[in-house]
C-alpha cells in the first residue's frame, strides 16, 4: 500500500512537470506568411492614372480612342519584361479636351489626387514638354498626329515612372528571392523611419574667428519648413541645433601658397569629422538622425576649400555628403568684409541652407527627375527652396511603401525562421498578436496601392513595419537559448536517480513476491497462502 | 614634414587629380562606379565597435585595460562615442586598491592614461550579464533603454565585437557567476543576420582557448580571430609592480602593437595584421577564421573595423552629377575559404624559456578535461545508482 501511494504520487507529479517545465510557444502564421512572400494573396500594385487632354484649338482631331489605345499598347511593352511580381497598372483617360492652348490656362486645376496626373497636349513648332510642380504637363507635338502624339506620351511617360518602376521591380524581386543585393540607391538615402531628428551643429575652429551665434533658428524656418511640412506625408521631423566653439580638426589642412588657402584634397575628407571630440550623438530620442555640419575653420586655416592638388578646381558648395549620415559644409568668413562678425546671418546661411537641402532630397531618397534625358528637351519646373515637388513626393510615397512592405515581410519571415530553428525560444501570446495584426497591415496596404490609394498605403505599411519590429524586438524573446541536453540531465539526474532506484526495485520485488506466493498458493493451497499474504501486506 | 610624407601626398593628389578628370568626363559612369564599388568594396557606410570585458574583481585588471586599449585605439581611428559600446564588469579605476586612483595603464611605463578625461562605458559593473549583452546584439532591449545602450546598426554597418576574460572550451565566463556559450554567440550573430543588422563583423577575442568561441558562428561575412587555441591558455604580457597586477594581455598587446602604427589614411590590411601573430610571441596559438568572410584578407582594410572611414560625395549643385572619391580599394573574387592557423615553431621553446616577465595563466574550466563528456555520465550514474542502492538497502533493513 505505501509502495502504490508512492509511485501514485509520483505519477500525478508527472503531469505538472510535464507542463511547467514546457516552453510556452504562441503558434505564428507561418503558412500565411509564406503565402505573403511569394505574394499569393494580394500582388503589390501601383496603379497610374493619366488623364490625356487634346487641344479642342486646331480644327482637325486625331482619334482619340486610337491614341490611347496607342499609347496603352507602347506602355504595356516597356513593361513586359517584367523581374518580379509587382504590378504597374496605367489607365490613360481622354475624356475631356481642352479649350487652351497655353500652360497658363489650366494651372489653376491640379489634381489632388497622388497618381493622378493632367497631360495637356496641343500642337507646336517642336516637340517640348513642361512638368510642372504639381501634378500637371504640358506637351507640344511638333507634328499633330497619332504617331507622334502617342510616341510622346510614352516617352514621358518612361522618363518619369521608367526609373521609380525599375527600383520598385528590384525591390520586389530581391524579396521574392531572398537575395541581400542592395537597390543602388539605397546606399545614400537612409532606411525609412517613421520619423527623423536632423540636427543642425556650428562648429568653430576656435574662439579667435570670432563667431558666437548663428541665425539657424531663423534659416530653419525660412527654407527648411516648407519643405518638411510637403514632406511630413512620407516621415515626421524634429530638429534641433548646436554650436560647439573650440572644435580642432584632426588633421592639419594642406598650404596652396599661391592662391594663399588651405585646402583639403577629397581622400582626406572621410577623416574630416574628429569623432573623439565632437559630439554629435544626440542622446534625446531613439529616432533615427541626420546631421547638418557646418564648419567655420578657425583664421590661421582659413579659408579653408575642398581640391584635390593646388591647381585644381575647388568645390564650388565647399561641401560634401555622408551616405546615411549627413552633410558637412565648410563655411569661409572674411572677417573684413562682414558686417557682423560675430553673428552668422540668415543670408549668409542662405546657401548653406540650399545646400543642406540638397542633401537632405539625397538622404531621404527623393529622385531628382530632372536628370532624366529623352530625345526632346522635358523642362521639369522645380519648387522654390528645394521643395520636392509632387511628381517627386508621389515617386517617393510608392517607393517607400513597396520598400515597407518587403522589409516587415522580411521581418516577419525572419522571425518564423528563427522560432522554428530554437525549439526553447518562448513565443508569448501578444508577439502572435503581433505578427497577426502585421499582416493585416500589410493586406491593407496592398489593398490601398491597388485602389491608388497611396498615402493611405503608406501609412498602412508603415504600421506593418512598426508592428513587423515589435515582434522581432520584443525583449521577453531572449531566454538563454542555448540549453544543451547534457544540462538537462546534470539537474534531473541528483533528484531522479535516487529516487527512481529504490521505487523501480520495489516495485520489482512486490512483482517476484507476488509471482512467488501464488506459486505457493498453488502448491500450499490455502492456509499457508493466507499467511503470506498478511506478511506481504505488513510489509 | 619629412620628405616621404610629401611625397605620399604628392602621389596620393596625383591620383585624385586623375580620378577627377576621368569623373568630369563621364559623370553618369562614376556614380555607378561609387556604387559598384561599394558593393564589391566592403560596402559599409557606418562603424560600430562593441567592446566587452567579462572579469570583475581587482586581479583582472588587464582585462578592464585590454578593452580601454581598443577603446582608445577605434576612438583614435574615428569611431565615435555614440557607434561604441563598451562593457566593463568592473571599475578597476575607482578601486581602493589602485594606488594611482581613476587611472588604469596598459603599460608597465605608465605612457598613458587609458582612462583619461573622455571614456564613456555603457554597461558598467553588474550590467555586464551575457543577457543583456545577447539583448544587445540581437536588438531585444527594453522600451526604456537609452540609446547609448542600443546597438543601432542597419545593413550597411561593419561590426568590431571584442571580448575578453576568463574562458574555457566554447564559452567565456561573466562575472564569476554565468557564462555565455559558443552557440549564444552563433545564434545571437543569426539572428543580427537575420534581421540585416550587419553588413560585416569582425570578432576577436582574447581569453584561454579563444578559438574554441568562434567555432560556432554560421553567419555569413563574419571574420573571427582569436588567442588561443583549444586546450591552451592565452597569457599575460607584463606587470607593473606598483600597481601590483599584470596590465595587459598578450594577444591584444600585440595586437595594440600593430594598431598604433596605423591611422585613418593606413591602408594596411588584416592580412598585416594576422601576418604579424606570432605563436612564439604569443605563447598561445592564435586562430583566424575566414571561411564565412567573403572578401579576401589582403584587400580587407584595418580600418574598415578599426576606423570610421566611409565614401563621401561631392555635393554640387545645378543638377549635375556629384563627382565623389572612393576610398576602398575594389578587391576580386574572394578566395578559397579557409582556416588559418600559424603553427608554432620549435623555436617558441626556448624564447619561452629566456621570457622574463611573469605570466598569469587564466586557464578556468571544471573538472578533468582529459576525461571524456560520456565517461563523466557514466560515472555519474554509477554514483547515484550506489547512492541510490545504499538508501534502498538501508529503508529495507529498516
Amino acid at each position: 500500500m505505501i509502495l502504490l501511494s508512492v509511485w501514485f504520487v509520483v505519477l500525478l507529479g508527472l503531469p505538472f512537470w510535464w507542463k511547467t517545465t514546457r516552453v510556452y510557444r504562441a503558434e505564428l502564421p507561418n503558412e500565411d506568411i509564406e503565402q505573403w512572400n511569394e505574394w499569393m494573396t494580394c500582388q503589390p500594385t501601383f496603379p497610374i492614372t493619366i488623364n490625356l487632354h487634346l487641344t479642342s484649338s486646331v480644327d482637325s482631331i486625331p482619334a482619340s480612342t486610337g491614341i490611347k489605345d496607342g499609347i496603352e499598347k507602347r506602355v504595356q511593352e516597356l513593361n513586359a519584361n517584367h523581374i518580379s511580381k509587382a504590378k504597374f497598372p496605367v489607365k490613360f483617360v481622354t475624356d475631356q479636351a481642352w479649350s487652351g492652348s497655353k500652360e497658363g490656362d489650366i494651372s489653376d486645376r491640379p489634381s489632388a489626387i497622388p497618381g493622378t496626373y493632367d497631360f495637356y497636349i496641343s500642337p507646336g513648332s517642336d516637340t517640348i514638354a513642361t512638368i510642372k510642380t504639381h501634378r500637371q504637363g504640358f506637351i507640344q507635338v511638333e507634328s499633330w498626329d497619332e504617331d507622334h502624339i502617342v510616341g510622346a506620351v510614352t516617352e514621358i511617360f518612361n522618363a518619369i515612372f521608367g526609373t521609380e518602376q525599375r527600383v520598385i521591380q528590384q525591390l520586389v524581386h530581391a524579396a521574392d528571392t531572398r537575395g541581400a543585393e542592395k537597390v543602388k540607391d539605397q546606399l545614400k538615402a537612409v532606411k525609412y523611419a517613421p520619423g527623423y531628428q536632423l540636427t543642425f551643429s556650428l562648429f568653430s575652429g576656435d574662439a579667435s574667428n570670432g563667431v558666437r551665434e548663428w541665425k539657424i533658428q531663423e534659416a530653419i524656418n525660412a527654407y527648411l519648413t516648407p519643405v518638411l511640412k510637403s514632406m511630413s506625408v512620407v516621415s515626421t521631423f524634429t530638429v534641433e541645433s548646436q554650436v560647439q566653439h573650440y572644435a580642432s580638426l584632426t588633421f592639419t589642412p594642406q598650404l596652396d601658397t599661391d592662391q594663399k588657402e588651405y585646402y583639403l584634397t577629397p581622400n582626406s575628407l572621410p577623416n574630416f569629422i574628429n569623432a573623439a571630440e565632437w559630439s554629435l550623438a544626440s542622446t534625446v530620442t531613439s529616432l533615427p538622425s541626420l546631421n547638418f555640419l557646418t564648419y567655420v575653420p578657425k583664421p590661421s586655416e582659413s579659408p579653408l576649400v575642398i581640391k584635390s592638388g593646388p591647381s585644381s578646381l575647388r568645390s564650388k558648395t565647399n561641401s560634401f555628403l555622408i551616405p546615411r549620415w549627413g552633410g558637412i559644409t565648410i563655411l569661409n568668413r572674411d572677417n573684413d568684409t562682414i558686417a557682423s562678425p560675430q553673428v552668422i546671418t540668415e543670408k549668409e546661411l542662405k546657401p548653406l541652407m540650399k545646400v543642406f537641402l540638397t542633401q537632405l532630397r539625397d538622404l531621404m531618397g527623393l529622385t531628382d527627375l530632372s536628370a532624366v534625358k529623352a530625345s526632346f528637351p522635358i523642362i521639369f519646373h522645380k519648387a522654390s527652396n528645394e521643395v520636392p515637388t509632387a511628381w517627386e513626393l508621389d515617386n517617393l510615397l510608392r517607393r517607400r511603401t513597396a520598400e515597407n512592405l518587403v522589409d516587415s515581410l522580411a521581418t516577419l519571415t525572419s522571425l518564423a525562421r528563427l522560432v522554428a530553428d530554437t525549439p526553447n525560444m518562448v513565443v508569448l501570446d501578444h508577439i502572435q498578436k503581433d505578427v497577426v495584426d502585421a499582416l493585416k497591415d500589410v493586406e491593407r496596404s496592398c489593398q490601398r496601392l491597388s485602389e491608388q490609394q497611396y498615402v493611405e498605403a503608406l501609412t498602412a505599411s508603415r504600421d506593418a513595419l512598426v508592428k513587423a519590429e515589435t515582434a522581432f524586438f520584443d525583449p521577453t524573446m531572449v531566454s538563454m537559448l542555448y540549453f544543451p541536453d547534457e544540462h538537462k540531465y546534470a539537474i534531473y539526474m541528483p533528484l531522479f536517480v535516487p529516487i527512481s532506484v529504490p521505487l523501480l526495485m520495489a516495485v520489482l520485488r512486490e512483482l517476484k513476491k507476488h509471482k512467488e506466493s501464488k506459486k505457493a498458493l498453488a502448491e500450499k493451497e490455502e492456509e499457508e497462502g493466507d499467511k503470506e499474504e498478511d506478511k506481504a501486506k505488513k510489509e | 614634414m619629412r620628405p616621404g610624407t610629401i611625397l605620399k601626398y604628392i602621389a596620393a593628389s596625383v591620383c585624385i587629380a586623375s580620378t577627377l578628370a576621368i569623373s568630369v568626363t563621364n559623370n553618369q559612369e562614376d556614380v555607378e562606379g561609387f556604387f559598384n564599388k561599394n558593393k564589391s568594396g566592403s560596402g559599409h557606410t557606418n562603424n560600430w565597435a562593441v567592446l566587452v570585458c567579462t572579469s570583475r574583481f581587482w586581479f583582472n585588471y588587464r582585462h578592464i585595460a585590454n578593452t580601454l586599449s581598443m577603446y582608445r585605439t577605434v576612438k583614435r581611428l574615428g569611431i565615435p562615442d555614440s557607434n561604441i559600446i563598451m562593457m566593463l564588469a568592473d571599475d578597476v579605476a575607482c578601486n581602493s586598491r589602485n594606488i594611482f586612483p581613476a587611472t588604469v595603464y596598459n603599460n608597465r611605463g605608465r605612457y598613458l592614461d587609458l582612462y583619461g578625461e573622455n571614456v564613456e562605458v555603457d554597461y558598467r559593473g553588474y550590467e555586464v550579464t551575457v543577457e543583456n549583452f545577447i539583448r544587445l546584439l540581437t536588438g531585444r532591449v527594453t522600451k526604456e533603454t537609452p540609446r547609448s545602450k542600443r546597438l543601432l546598426t542597419d545593413d550597411q554597418s561593419n561590426i568590431f565585437v571584442y571580448m575578453t576574460g576568463h574562458g574555457g572550451e566554447e564559452f567565456l565566463k561573466f562575472q564569476d557567476a554565468e557564462e555565455i556559450s559558443a552557440y549564444d554567440l552563433g545564434d545571437a550573430f543569426q539572428q543580427m543576420y537575420e534581421k540585416k543588422r550587419y553588413n560585416e563583423i569582425l570578432f576577436m577575442i582574447d581569453t584561454c582557448q579563444a578559438n574554441t568561441m568562434y567555432t560556432k558562428i554560421h553567419s555569413p561575412n563574419i571574420l573571427a580571430t582569436g588567442s588561443s587555441k583549444l586546450k591552451e591558455s592565452s597569457y599575460s604580457h607584463h606587470d607593473d609592480p606598483d600597481i601590483g597586477v599584470a596590465v595587459i594581455d598578450r594577444f591584444t598587446y600585440y595586437v595594440l602593437e600593430v594598431l598604433e602604427k596605423i591611422d585613418m589614411q593606413s591602408k594596411a590590411t588584416m592580412k598585416d595584421l594576422f601576418d604579424t601573430y606570432d605563436p612564439a610571441l604569443l605563447h598561445s596559438t592564435p586562430g583566424v577564421r575566414d571561411d564565412l568572410f567573403k572578401r579576401p584578407l589582403d584587400q580587407v582594410l584595418l580600418t574598415d573595423f578599426f576606423g570610421n572611414v566611409q565614401n563621401v560625395e561631392l555635393t554640387e549643385l545645378n543638377d549635375q552629377a556629384s563627382s565623389q572619391t572612393e576610398i576602398e580599394p575594389a578587391p576580386e573574387e574572394a578566395g578559397e575559404p579557409q582556416v588559418m592557423e600559424p603553427q608554432i615553431s620549435k623555436e617558441n621553446h626556448s624564447s619561452r624559456a629566456t621570457q622574463t616577465s611573469r605570466h598569469h595563466d587564466h586557464t578556468f574550466e571544471i573538472g578533468d578535461p582529459s576525461r571524456s563528456q560520456t565517461m563523466r555520465y557514466v560515472a555519474f550514474v554509477a554514483l547515484s545508482a550506489i547512492l541510490g542502492g545504499a538508501l534502498f538497502a538501508g529503508s529495507s533493513v529498516l
